[in-house]
């Protein structure tokens, strides 16, 4: 039987989030916003929602003065991930 | 959103954040143009003037190499927005290697003995690893070229091996350091 994708994974945006930050100690926001071409209010809400469940580990700080927000992904939405990933397959492999 | 489409997301940002390496072709220049200076500057200065005083080349050099590096490192971390698992891992390695080359020198100094051979097996390692981790063949030969040079430094006069020292260092270093460099830019 196929697993059910993770809903808050299967969204363009947050998917894209987790796609770059997979293979990543840690990425700044404007990387994130510079990568996924979308705008600050909607990346910032994302982001939000995927801190909230557990899956990104959000760290404000200061870089020469300016504030800065990092984020990183949780063992939490590493798995997430990897089982979205294998669920994705597993719908390809039964349409191919 | 279908599948194929969530597919193309991952593959496609995946691919993007593999882009996201710090430039190391910059500290294999640095050190390759300074050790190299510093292995003919020894020649030079110990066997062909006769002054002991030549040696001070090394420490100068290796100084001087230390405070550019950081100096670099400083300014690249300010740009760069990304971490990468892998710049962690160079981190680690050339900082083991560091402390490793530093208690070699001043353990083979202490006991009389030449520590150009040793150096150059040692720097076999890291230079071999880092081209494997970026999966780059001049660097991973240049690590292969270190050991080599380590074996023919056993077994030749003291006098030479500061020549076959800058020779391995501009194959191992500047050559794929500079290679590198332009495959970066």
């Amino acid at each position: 039987m196929l697993k059910k994708l993770d809903p808050l994974l299967h969204n363009e945006l947050r998917l894209a989030i987790m796609s770059l930050l997979v293979g990543l100690e840690s990425a700044e926001f404007s990387w994130l916003l510079e990568k996924t071409q979308s705008t600050r209010g909607n990346l910032s809400v994302q982001i939000s929602k995927l801190k909230d469940k557990g899956y990104l580990k959000v760290d404000k700080s200061f870089k020469n003065n300016y504030p800065l927000t990092t984020c990183s992904m949780t063992p939490i939405g590493k798995k997430a991930f990897e089982e979205y990933v294998t669920a994705i397959s597993d719908y390809l492999k039964l349409k191919g | 959103m279908k599948p194929e489409q969530s597919l193309e997301i991952i593959q496609s940002m995946m691919a993007e954040a593999k882009h996201s390496f710090h430039k190391i072709s910059p500290y294999f220049l640095i050190w390759g143009v300074l050790l190299s200076i510093s292995g003919i500057a020894e020649h030079i200065i110990v066997y062909q003037l006769e002054k002991k005083e030549g040696f001070l080349v090394w420490m100068i050099m290796g100084v001087l190499g230390g405070i550019l590096s950081m100096f670099y490192s400083k300014k690249d971390s300010k740009n760069q927005q990304v971490k990468n698992y892998y710049d962690t891992l160079y981190g680690y390695l050339w900082g083991a290697m560091g402390i490793t080359l530093f208690l070699t020198i001043v353990l083979t100094v202490i006991n009389k003995q030449n520590p150009t051979p040793f150096i150059l097996l040692l720097t076999g390692i890291p230079t071999f690893v880092s081209g494997g981790i970026i999966k780059f063949k001049p660097l991973i030969l240049g690590g292969i070229v270190f050991w080599i040079a380590g074996i023919i430094a056993f077994n030749i006069p003291n006098m030479y091996t500061g020549l076959l020292f800058s020779t391995a260092i501009i194959l191992g270093y500047l050559v794929p350091g500079y290679i590198l460099y332009n495959q970066e830019n």
